[in-house]
């Protein structure tokens, strides 16, 4: 068991996730889906991370990986809880598992699928609590409504069930229940894509407002580039299961180093009809997660692509300092980012 | 509105489309105008319940029950071979009748947000093509399915002559979406009105799509009405645009004073909300309070007032404020601008 | 149903309009449902003939007013009687007298009512005495007439088949087998289709391929002749009780497949659901998260399959019966009833033999509405 850095809440090193292909009538495996293609990255405590990319890069997997709401085929997450010391998150049993659920939680896309109908706010939020062993019910509604009134909700509102509120206020239901038992992580699995934009920015400001409240540490996992330049003090961004780049916010967006991240900038399109950036239109479709291409799994779209990276898996390298790219030619490219 | 010395293409004027159910009526479209002229593009952008999907369903005479467009008019040009222009009043069009059948597909075409929906799972994306050929222009199969191929060439779909006999689910989300735009297409439409037609798609392929889009209404010079949520998309492709909330026009511009000089304070406070790829890291956001209110518990007056910054008590909530000139080309319905 | 957000400045207008959103608010799925369940007219109407007919199985004794096993070949094959509810310009029900006599060419009974005899139609009148809810013994009965036993003087609502027995009455006590046959059969379907569907869907691999090989296998068993070569397999001189629990183990033991699907099916979607995997993320053991999350998820689902159930065991046994293979006289059900129909010469010459195929046919379409009825309504996203 490896140790982590003070800083370090969370550190995934070669996280695998393969999805068999079964075909037949005995169901032979013929294949894997590789959805995550060994991941390896870290968070800071009380940093935001944002992972982003498009869809079948992997992320939401990774974050369910990372919360063990899917079991990871390989690879290590390490992570350090309450009291110091440093687990392995994907080999623990059922019981240190269930202590694990303490220290991360998780917020939802879906404001709509991610609560049961069927329970009260009372009982949406005070059940963490009440599966913990606040057994209590008056300790639990003191909970309860501290933490309905932390995220902005009248307190008197506990006995109303989620199909009496908007999509806004049922996240920021999911998140006061994500809060009550005080976790160390948060995962947020695109946890704005679903609203408003109007609504958008509240939730926004409110994940902020916790953070610092709660001492938080956010893995933000999102496609929406702006918002995640808003939030994330770090970024990283995956294609077909693979991490391509990782580094500061301000870096990434304006110096990236990978042809992907390049042109993922210059297709997000700014709300200003005054600015015309170039775009770099890519050729081709994604790739297919199921039978990718050889060596660089971008390479067939890449408009810097040469001979070696057809060949080659390239590595991923620290470029400079905190700034890792998964590309063959990182040194050697000049890219234009987002000023 | 300034007259306008080109004839325009559609003229929608006050436009009311209302659900009748059980539990109320759910006024959907409540007075909607506005004007698209030829080879313009008209972007409709609001949030949701504003009635912008509903607007679109409506000029075609396909709203889903039981909705019914109880008022307004929707002038269209249409292009005739004879003797010029003819104009005709779509709203008053026998519904499914030959008229407005023979206008969809030809003349006014409509690509949907999920294009996965959009074409029959069971049929070959090119014999879905063909049908749409053969219905309107006076074509055997043989020179339809040229004319498909030729067509899905222009969308850039690649190999389209092995592509046309592929089923819709063997395609990505971005190739459904380009042969989704070659079947709007096949007929050569004056109108073309995409309802979120990049939505559902990665940002890089909707930049693709988009880049698509405008290169065809260049060659075709036809207009698009472009329907969507996503202000990036809108000041990407439109020229004009109304901002639509709660089922009203709130207000119409072009496109560059509507993001530099907006007037109507939702206008503003939804441009001051969105987190933008330029600003500052870990700022804060200026959010419009509350939530748009559900079509059931439409506020009095104003539809805007409970989560306006510059609520005026007694006017704002007594009465609709119409939509009125404020400069050329440029209306807000606002009573700061009386 | 989204509504103004709290942080919102309070619009105008409100006051009525907020009191019925309050209740709205506060309202659990269960009334939600209700509520829209309510609105569906045909279902509802439905609800009151199921209603009724269960009203029908309890007061069963009540309702006839002939002894159904009283059987007088006097009698045999009489044709309903017509009642006249007018006697002289005022209300009284009253049916002709008949008398009968064997027509000495063809050797058939031949009956002939007499005007000038009426016979009053009596309401809470006297007749056989039976126990009213199995408890307390009585004579009362909804309608009879006046010294029953005289076999002139009696009253014949639809007739009588070959043993002279009444057919109203006989169809009471019929109703009573045949529906109460459908409940016992469904909950025991129920039961094993729950469990068994359950440990498929939640566990998955090898419990779930057995159980599902062993579902196509029952199911791809053609029925009647399953139940036949079962049915044969009952010993003759079996009472009718334990006949009776037999036949509803049978049909029993193939219908718990659809529902077992069907809870497989549910049980299989909902894992993936958000809020499963939400429980599961804050520590709920399995059995919170079955029993408190995905159960109450689909038992509005499974009233309703089961609702469609009912109407497809009545059917079965009633077929069962019907040929022979279920309830035999003199246990009395709506199939025993129709086995006396089955020639050509009862169609011809007795049509009304056929008439316990009127409620077959009634309840089933009524449970299968009401089925609909309560599926819509517990979807929340059908329109």
């Amino acid at each position: 068991m490896s140790d982590l850095p003070p800083e370090v809440l969370l550190r995934v090193t070669g996280l695998q996730k393969l999805f068999p292909i079964r075909k037949g009538f005995l169901k032979r495996t013929v294949g894997h889906v590789r959805a995550v293609d060994g991941v390896g990255f870290h968070i800071d405590e009380g940093e935001t991370l944002g992972l982003v990319g498009e869809s079948g890069c992997g992320k939401t997997t990774t974050a369910r990986c990372i919360v063990r709401a899917i079991e990871p085929t390989g690879g290590e997450i390490l992570m350090r809880v309450t009291g110091g010391s440093v687990v392995d998150v994907g080999r623990l049993g059922r019981t240190e598992l269930r202590a694990l659920r303490r220290e991360m939680q998780m917020i939802f896309q879906d404001p709509f699928s991610s609560l049961n109908p069927r329970m009260t706010l009372l009982d949406l939020v005070g059940e963490p609590l009440l599966v913990h062993g606040v057994k209590s019910r008056r300790e639990r509604e003191e909970q309860v409504a501290d933490l309905l009134r932390r995220v902005g909700l009248r307190p008197e509102y506990m006995r109303r069930f989620p199909h009496a509120f908007s999509g806004g206020e049922r996240q920021r239901i999911g998140i006061a229940r994500a809060l009550a038992l005080r976790p160390r992580l948060v995962v947020a699995d695109e946890p704005v894509s679903a609203l408003d934009v109007s609504v958008q920015a509240q939730i926004l400001n409110l994940l902020q407002d916790l953070q610092a409240e709660f001492h938080l540490t956010y893995l933000f996992v999102a496609h929406d580039l702006s918002v995640v330049r808003h939030i994330s003090d770090r970024v990283a961004v995956m294609y077909v299961g693979r991490m391509v780049e990782l580094a500061e916010t301000e870096e990434i967006f304006t110096a990236p180093k990978h042809p992907y991240t390049a042109a993922l900038l210059s297709a997000v399109s700014e709300p200003d009809p005054r600015v015309r950036s170039r775009r770099i239109i890519l050729e081709g479709e994604v790739a297919n997660p199921a039978s990718p291409p050889e060596g660089c799994y971008f390479h067939p779209r890449c408009p810097h692509a040469t001979e070696v990276c057809r060949t080659q898996t390239p590595v991923w390298q620290e470029i400079s300092p905190a700034h890792f790219v998964a590309c063959h030619r990182a040194s050697e490219l000049q890219l234009a980012g987002v000023e | 509105m300034a007259a306008e010395a080109r004839p325009t293409l559609l003229s929608v004027r006050d436009l009311r489309t209302y659900f009748l159910q059980d539990e109320g009526t759910v006024k959907a479209v409540d007075g909607v105008s506005f004007d698209l002229y030829p080879g313009a593009t008209l972007g409709i952008v609001g949030e949701s319940g504003c009635g912008k999907s509903v607007t679109a369903r409506s000029i075609l005479g396909i709203v889903d029950r039981p909705g019914r467009v109880v008022d307004g008019e929707i002038r269209f040009r249409r292009q005739t071979a004879t003797d010029g222009d003819l104009v005709v009043d779509l709203a008053k069009l026998t519904p499914n009748g030959p008229e407005i059948r023979a206008i969809r597909g030809a003349e006014i075409a409509l690509i949907f947000q999920e294009p996965m929906t959009s074409f029959s799972p069971v049929h070959t994306i090119g014999s879905q093509i063909d049908e749409a050929i053969m219905l309107h222009q006076q074509v055997n199969r043989r020179q339809a399915r040229e004319k498909t191929i030729e067509m899905l060439r222009r969308v850039g779909v690649s190999s389209p002559e092995q592509r046309v006999d592929q089923l819709s689910n063997q395609l990505s989300g971005g190739l459904r979406q380009r042969a989704m735009i070659a079947m709007a297409l096949s007929c050569h439409p004056t109108l073309l009105i995409a309802d979120e037609p990049t939505t559902a798609l990665d940002v890089t392929t909707q930049s693709q799509i988009l880049d698509l889009m405008r290169h065809l209404q260049r060659e075709d010079g036809m207009a698009i009405m472009l329907i969507t949520h996503d202000l990036g998309v809108i000041a990407e492709m439109a020229t004009d645009v109304a901002v639509m909330y709660l089922g009203r026009v709130v207000e119409q511009a072009p496109v560059d004073e509507i993001f530099h000089a907006p007037r109507h304070p939702y206008t503003q406070a939804l441009l001051r909300s969105i987190p933008r790829m330029r600003s500052r890291s870990r700022e804060r956001l200026n959010p419009i309070a509350g939530a748009v209110p559900h079509p059931y518990d439409r506020p009095a007056g104003c539809p805007f007032h409970p989560r306006c910054p510059q609520f005026m008590a007694g006017r704002c909530d007594a009465e609709e404020p119409a939509l009125r000139p404020v400069g050329d080309k440029h209306a807000v319905s606002c009573f700061l601008y009386p | 149903m989204a509504v103004l957000d709290p942080t919102s400045a309070p619009g105008p207008g409100a006051g009525a309009a907020d009191l019925n959103k309050q209740r709205i608010f506060v309202a659990s799925q269960w009334q939600l449902t209700w509520w829209r369940f309510r609105k569906h007219r045909v279902a509802v109407a439905s609800a009151c003939v199921v209603i009724g007919f269960y009203l029908v199985v309890v007061g069963a004794d009540f309702l006839a007013y002939a002894d159904p096993n009283a059987s007088e070949a006097q009698r045999s094959l009489m044709p309903p009687q017509r009642v006249h509810w007018f006697d002289g310009g005022r209300f009284g029900p009253h049916v002709y007298a008949v008398k009968g006599a064997r027509d000495l060419q063809s050797f058939k009974r031949v009956y002939r009512t007499d005007p000038r005899e009426k016979i009053p139609i009596r309401f809470f009148a006297q007749g056989f005495e039976y126990r009213f809810l199995g408890l307390i013994p009585t004579t009362r009965h909804l309608i009879g007439v006046d010294g029953g036993r005289d076999a002139a003087k009696t009253i014949f609502l639809l007739g009588t088949d070959v043993q002279g027995r009444d057919l109203w009455s006989r169809l009471m006590f019929a109703t009573r087998i045949s529906l109460t046959i459908g409940l016992v059969g469904v909950t025991m379907s129920l039961v094993l289709g729950v469990v068994l569907g359950g440990l498929s869907g939640f566990y998955g691999g090898i419990a779930d391929t057995l159980i599902q090989r062993v579902i196509e296998i029952l199911r791809s068993i053609p029925t009647i002749p399953l139940w036949m070569g079962l049915a044969a397999a009952l010993p003759r001189d079996w009472s009718i009780l334990q006949v009776y629990f037999a036949i509803t183990i049978i049909i029993s033991l193939l219908a718990w497949t659809e529902l077992a699907r069907v809870v497989r099916g549910r049980f299989l979607s909902l894992r993936e659901e958000d809020f499963v995997v939400s429980a599961r993320l804050v520590g709920c053991s399995q059995m919170r998260t079955i029993f408190v999350h995905m159960v109450p998820s689909f038992m509005s689902h499974i009233i309703a399959a089961t609702t469609l159930a009912l109407p497809a065991m009545i059917v079965s046994e009633t077929a069962l019966s019907f040929l022979g293979l279920g309830l035999r006289p003199p246990a009395m059900s709506w199939g025993v009833l129709l086995q006396q129909a089955q020639n050509v010469q009862t169609v011809a010459i007795s049509p009304w033999l056929m008439l316990p195929a009127v409620p077959v046919i009634i309840v089933v379409m009524a449970f299968n509405f009401l089925g609909d009825g309560l599926r819509d309504a517990a979807d929340p996203y059908g329109r």
